[in-house]
């Protein structure tokens, strides 16, 4: 929440997630290495290089795409998601070896240069066989040269949340790019079952969450949508009951496309826009932390009567006036600028 | 009011990306499988066809002596008269040194150049007729680029009882 | 409820210790991705075919007394003795070209071209399978003594043969690459051929005993060009089999090149 930019906010956390991730990618490398060698010998040391990085690249990939829909599913495995910035810009490093170094085995060094080696070698476009898997590679890890490069807040910034989230939806477009990469690349090759059911089982299990989770968010977004019944004269619309919602917490609905976060504390009821200001994470899923609203992503925090952050930090977010009657929350869908008081709803 | 404008904008921002991931995940649901099973159903069948060669000779029918050594299998052969005589080498495994000549080795002074070993495969040399009918020799496989001895495999003639 | 719901616990990066339940959770979801990326380590190389015991002695240097020729490959003609046989290496130069451009440097250099000329050579050997390349770094000629340049006899083994297999350049596939076939390795062997490394057509049978055939046009020219959209795949052709020193040499005419698939094995194709 800080106004200047660090290249990396560091925390304990942080610093525990990259030991962990560290220490799991230089045993992955290792057994790798030690086990070709042990095996196949013969494999040259260029050799190595890509398909050690290629495999661990990919392997990551998988593991990085896994995390948000398993948080969606589980929220308790959240903390993974936390740092997953560090993860998927090592993936990129990883990535950005593999491609350079089949960049200059297979193509440097020759009668034209490497970039038009790279796309003037195989030109079999049309063909399924002898499709040019390389460029679907080089693709990709341009995507992922993209993403690895705006990580960072400063981008989130001065992209805004909205274009960097479409930005890094990108990933998608280069994890199908990847898989065919592979499909169309090392399988034609090595032609064994075995690594076809690897691929294939890493294909289903990033697929099978993305679809779980995305059915369950598709289920809980119809389950929070409340129309307004009654009084025309009234804006309020029935959210929910008291009792619904736990203390300190908080229900999402969706009323007239406004998605509202409705806050229990204090024998009060709050409402504020669901979407946090920093990377636009839930704040519905957020708890109430020394009497401040705490966004479940990464801690940004705002006064639930108003959805101020509190001083130093200027995040504010839009309010909704908010009724108590017979233990029923009743809600006025018109959001009040950001950052507007509103007088809590007393359960009475 | 500018804020005001700008949250009735951005209203419904959450769901329409998670609306939007929900379709991109069940588009990439059908189609990437759908591809990835093209791909492999498209791997290529392993091209195999016996490698031609030009002729070498026939095999003597007469197996003097044999031996295995290393990635070589080897019989000395002759025909049932004794006037001519063969070394057979059978190449089991890659040869892996620049050049791989073959000598038979009397003794020091008295040695046959039998010829150049390449890919796997029969390779059958005739002796000279002054190597005829030894009771036995070295063959000698030897690197003649690097200049070192590979292996030396004594053949002997059995001692008939 | 939600699962959320159900949970008191709550947990925020920035926290240094996350509550039990959700530690608890967490360092299965990382006991479960360790034994993961394991198994995918293991299982991904314990998959692969394996590699060839080609060798490439690269920086390590070779120096060899022959005579160059440069038809229909350029090669260096090492003599014969009484206790060694004639042998012919495979002329090639640093990177993804074929023996042309060092002649012609070495050619720039000593103020004469060195084909057909007794030769000293220095360069790194490239071999596998009984067959040797040879990687020029540089070449000062040798006296001739009246000696004329050594003429290899070509012997014709068969005027037409139908052979299968896969073409690719004979650098990689005698040491410098592994692989040096197949789809992974095809954009260097194209690299290669185009760059004018003699193309070389691998046929093997099921247990991987395999011949090595240069692949030269009807007249004997160069070929590589056409060959391109064949590299790297399954090919079935035709051709004049002959036989020039240590080197089998297939004259096929690029036209009568087919990719091979699973149905040409019932078609007679030869005469």
């Amino acid at each position: 929440m800080s106004l200047s930019y660090d290249p990396i906010h560091w925390t304990r956390y942080k610093r525990r997630y990259d030991k962990v991730m560290a220490a799991i990618l230089a045993a992955f490398l290792l057994l790798f290495v030690a086990t070709q060698l042990l095996f196949f010998p013969e494999i040259t040391i260029e050799t190595l290089v890509i398909r050690a990085t290629g495999t661990l690249g990919f392997l990551m990939l998988h593991v990085i795409l896994v995390i948000g829909p398993l948080c969606r599913l589980q929220p308790r495995f959240l903390p993974l998601l936390y740092n997953r910035r560090h993860l998927g810009v090592t993936m990129f490093f990883m990535a950005a070896i593999h491609g350079v170094f089949s960049l200059v085995q297979f193509h440097a060094n020759g009668n034209t240069d490497w970039l038009t080696s790279l796309f003037t070698s195989n030109t079999a476009y049309g063909s399924v066989q002898r499709f040019p898997f390389q460029s679907l590679g080089a693709g990709a890890l341009l995507i992922l040269f993209l993403m690895a490069a705006t990580s960072h807040d400063f981008w989130l910034k001065n992209l805004g949340s909205r274009w960097w989230k479409w930005l890094h939806m990108g990933v998608y477009l280069a994890y199908a790019l990847l898989v065919m990469h592979v499909a169309l690349g090392i399988l034609q090759f090595e032609k064994s079952p075995l690594l076809i059911g690897i691929s294939g089982l890493g294909m289903s299990m990033v697929l099978g969450f993305h679809v779980a989770a995305g059915l369950k968010q598709a289920r809980a977004d119809s389950q929070a949508r409340r129309k307004k019944v009654g009084a025309e004269d009234s804006p309020f619309v029935f959210a929910c009951n008291v009792a619904d919602i736990p203390e300190n917490r908080a229900k999402m609905l969706l009323i007239a496309d406004q998605q509202i976060a409705v806050f229990k504390y204090d024998q009060r009821i709050s409402a504020v826009h669901n979407r946090c200001k920093h990377q636009g994470g839930p704040l519905s899923e957020g708890k109430i932390l020394d009497g401040c609203i705490t966004c479940p992503w990464h801690g940004y925090q705002y006064l639930p009567h108003n959805g101020q952050s509190p001083p130093p930090f200027v995040e504010k977010v839009a309010t909704y006036a908010v009724r108590v009657e017979a233990g029923k929350v009743y809600v006025n869908p018109t959001p009040y600028p950001e950052g507007t008081a509103q007088i809590p709803a007393e359960i009475a | 009011m500018a804020g005001f404008a700008g949250i009735v904008k951005k209203k419904g921002v959450n769901m329409e990306q998670r609306k939007i991931h929900l379709y991109v995940w069940l588009g990439l649901a059908i189609l990437l499988p759908i591809s990835w099973l093209l791909a492999v159903l498209s791997i290529p069948d392993a091209v195999e066809q016996e490698p031609v060669r030009g002729d070498i000779a026939a095999a003597l029918p007469i197996v003097v002596a044999k031996k295995e050594s290393g990635e070589f299998l080897i019989r000395w052969l002759r025909d049932s008269a004794g006037q001519r005589e063969q070394v057979e080498i059978f190449i089991t495994k890659p040869l892996e040194s620049p050049n791989t000549t073959v000598v038979l080795k009397k003794n020091a002074a008295d040695t046959q150049l039998l010829g150049m070993l390449s890919t796997r495969g029969f390779y059958r040399f005739t002796l000279d007729s002054s190597q005829l009918q030894l009771p036995g020799f070295d063959l000698v496989f030897s690197d003649e680029i690097k200049l070192k001895v590979l292996r030396s495999v004594p053949l002997r003639r059995p001692v008939i009882q | 409820m939600s699962t959320l719901e159900k949970d008191t616990e709550f947990y925020i990066g920035w926290q240094a210790e996350a509550p039990p339940r959700i530690a608890r959770s967490v360092r299965r979801a990382v006991l479960i991705i360790v034994i993961g990326s394991v198994g995918v380590a293991l299982l991904t190389v314990l998959a692969q075919r394996g590699f060839n015991t080609a060798t490439f002695e690269f920086g390590q240097t070779t120096e060899l007394e022959g005579w160059v020729t440069a038809e229909p490959f350029p090669m260096l003609n090492l003599p014969g003795t009484a206790s060694r046989p004639k042998q012919q290496l495979l002329l090639l130069s640093p990177g993804k070209f074929g023996a042309a451009q060092k002649l012609h440097e070495i050619a720039q250099k000593i103020g004469q071209s060195i084909v057909g000329q007794r030769v000293h050579m220095r360069g790194f050997l490239i071999y596998h399978d009984g067959k040797t390349a040879f990687e020029i770094s540089d070449a000062t000629l040798l006296p001739v003594n009246g000696a004329k340049t050594p003429s290899i006899p070509v012997e014709t083994i068969a005027d037409s043969v139908c052979l299968r297999g896969e073409i690719t350049d004979p650098k990689c596939l005698l040491g410098v690459m592994k692989p040096s076939q197949g789809k992974s390795h095809l954009d260097c062997a194209v690299r290669c051929i185009a760059g004018g490394i003699p193309p070389v057509l691998k046929v093997a049978n099921a247990a991987g005993v395999a011949e090595y055939y240069l692949l030269i046009g009807p007249d004997g020219q160069a070929i590589n060009q056409q060959l391109l959209p064949f590299v790297g795949y399954g090919v079935s052709m035709q051709g004049r089999l002959e036989r020039q020193g240590d080197w089998l040499y297939l004259r096929t005419n690029p036209l009568t090149i087919k990719h091979f698939d699973k149905s040409m094995l019932h078609i007679t194709m030869c005469h």
